[in-house]
């Protein structure tokens, strides 16, 4: 479970960017998070990971049987001096595992976001999709608890990012850890997710939240359905009013 | 003529037709405004002194060669330690550094018989005088590699509780690689007028000369063709050992995936 009780973030220059947010994604769900561009989400999710420290109110992650929580960056972040396989293994390394016993974990993570064929690749040698699975792979090596996601898939075109929205899912029903998703893209925040939270404009709140009614596994046609859309209509309503100005 | 010698054919032709005009625009220009061997000597006459000395000249280069490769290999080892220590703590490096540029802007000639007096002469004085002009832009380029990491890579680090070793050898270090790289790319060319202003002052012994002591000696006896010969000698020193490094610097980004800066 991820929860934040009034929490507040004011950065050293005096400006408030989080002024008391208030939500709770329980254990295994899949959770959207829609907001206005500079509106602190990328603060909000620093927070909860522990890179950044908070001004005020609390948080917390309950993650079971000691899991880690894992987040992947709005940039793939690889280090482009290792491979694949050697991105991938980075964190179990950190952790002190050697080359050997991290091997059949990434092994395994490789293959389950499609890329065990380019575990030898260097990032340079990527496209912009297979750099991402790489940074999802990285994320899910640890076997997560819960999983911060930060605009994963933006720079990506809509192919790749629908095919990667597929994948993902299944990723997330077969192992599913707590997900906390961020995204400019109302689209793909109803697409995956179980609840849609909207985020104010800065300083940023919760403003409005949104059940996603629509049953597991998801097609990809469900985008084109009245449902979809009407709902689609009512986050992009939210969304325009937190951020009047 | 196999490809990869077509290749290099082609990459070589351009620079040594500028070589070629160049000693034929020096050549005509001696001609015709008719200049006094002493003042501007032509290319043939230089070449002839060049030849005449031949054994002098390689026996300098060699002199001045190693002692400049020494006080390379001395920048490379100190500006790296000095690095290393600068980017652990920023009070140190706040400390440290703004002498560190005393380096850079100490005028060498003047410190240079200093230095000779301290340790005299010989080629320890040399390779000192050439380690401390080519220390500063390895010791810059390295510290700046350690810490400009990008503040995402070091999220990632931190998100793993990665420890203070972590980050240093498997990110820092990798990533200041490259800078170090160009730092020694510019400290090998400064490594060698580091060597040459270092025997300005300070002579090897009795009969064993370096480029350096050369220059002086002919400049005094006016033997301007010899002198020419020299001052080339140590310019094509230096472009050797700037290929050198460089190329070797290339080998090693490439083996280990890094992009030079
Ligand atoms: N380290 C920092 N110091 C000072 N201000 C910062 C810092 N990091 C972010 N900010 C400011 O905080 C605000 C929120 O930034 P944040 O990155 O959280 O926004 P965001 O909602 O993720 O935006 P986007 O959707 O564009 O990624 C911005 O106005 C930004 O300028
Ligand atoms: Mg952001």
């Amino acid at each position: 479970m991820i929860s934040a009780r009034g929490l507040v973030k004011a950065y050293p220059t005096g400006l408030q960017v989080l002024a008391g947010v208030d939500f709770t994604v329980s254990s295994g769900s899949f959770c959207s998070l829609v907001g206005p561009s500079g509106c602190g989400k990328s603060t909000l999710l620093r927070i909860l990971a522990g890179i950044e420290k908070s001004s005020g109110g609390s948080f917390s992650v309950e993650l079971a049987d000691s899991r880690n929580l894992s987040y992947v960056f709005q940039d793939p972040t690889l280090l482009p001096w290792l491979s694949v396989a050697a991105n991938v293994r980075l964190p179990l390394e950190l952790r002190g595992q050697t080359q050997g016993q991290a091997r059949a974990a990434v092994t395994e993570v490789l293959e389950r976001v499609g890329l065990a064929d380019f575990s030898a690749a260097y990032p340079n040698e990527l496209s912009g999709g297979m750099k991402m699975r790489a940074s999802i792979a990285r994320a899910l090596v640890t076997r997560p608890g819960a999983l911060l996601l930060d605009e994963p898939f933006a720079a990506l075109d809509e192919l790749a990012r629908a095919r990667l929205h597929v994948e993902l899912m299944n990723l997330w029903r077969r192992e599913n850890w707590t997900a906390l998703f961020i995204t400019h893209n109302i689209a793909e925040a109803i697409f995956l997710a179980e609840r849609v939270l909207v985020m104010s404009s800065r300083p940023g709140r919760v403003a409005a939240e949104f059940p996603v009614p629509f049953p597991q596994p998801r097609a990809p046609a469900l985008r084109s359905s009245p449902e979809f859309a009407a709902l689609a209509g009512r986050v992009f309503s939210a969304l325009e009013a937190t951020s009047a100005p | 003529m196999s490809r990869a010698a077509a290749t290099g054919f082609r990459r070589l032709l351009p620079p040594l037709l500028t070589l070629l005009l160049a000693l034929a625009t020096w050549d005509l220009a001696v001609r015709l405004l008719d200049l006094k061997p002493f003042l501007v000597p032509g290319p043939l006459r230089v070449g002839r002194a060049a030849s005449d000395h031949a054994a002098d000249l390689s026996r300098a280069c060699l002199l001045t060669g190693g002692a400049a490769l020494c006080g390379l290999a001395m920048s490379l080892l100190a500006g790296f330690a000095a690095a290393l220590v600068f980017c652990q703590a920023r009070l140190i490096e706040v400390a440290l550094y703004p002498y560190a540029v005393f380096l850079q802007t100490v005028p060498i000639v003047a410190i240079a018989p200093l230095i000779i007096l301290w340790m005299g002469p010989g080629f320890a004085a040399v390779v000192a005088v050439s380690f401390i002009l080519s220390l500063f832009p390895v010791l810059a380029n390295t510290t700046a590699g350690l810490t400009a990491v990008s503040s995402a890579h070091l999220d990632l680090f931190r998100l793993y509780r990665a420890s203070r070793w972590q980050t240093l050898f498997r990110l820092r270090l990798p990533h200041a690689l490259p800078h170090l790289v160009t730092g020694a790319r510019i400290s090998s060319g400064l490594s060698v007028i580091g060597a040459v202003v270092g025997e300005f002052s300070a002579g090897y012994g009795s009969d064993s000369h370096g480029l350096g002591y050369l220059i002086i000696f002919t400049s005094g006896q006016i033997k301007t063709d010899l002198l020419f010969a020299c001052v080339l000698s140590c310019t094509l020193l230096g472009w050797c050992l700037f290929s050198a490094v460089s190329w070797s610097g290339r080998r090693i980004l490439a083996k280990a995936h890094l992009e030079p800066v």
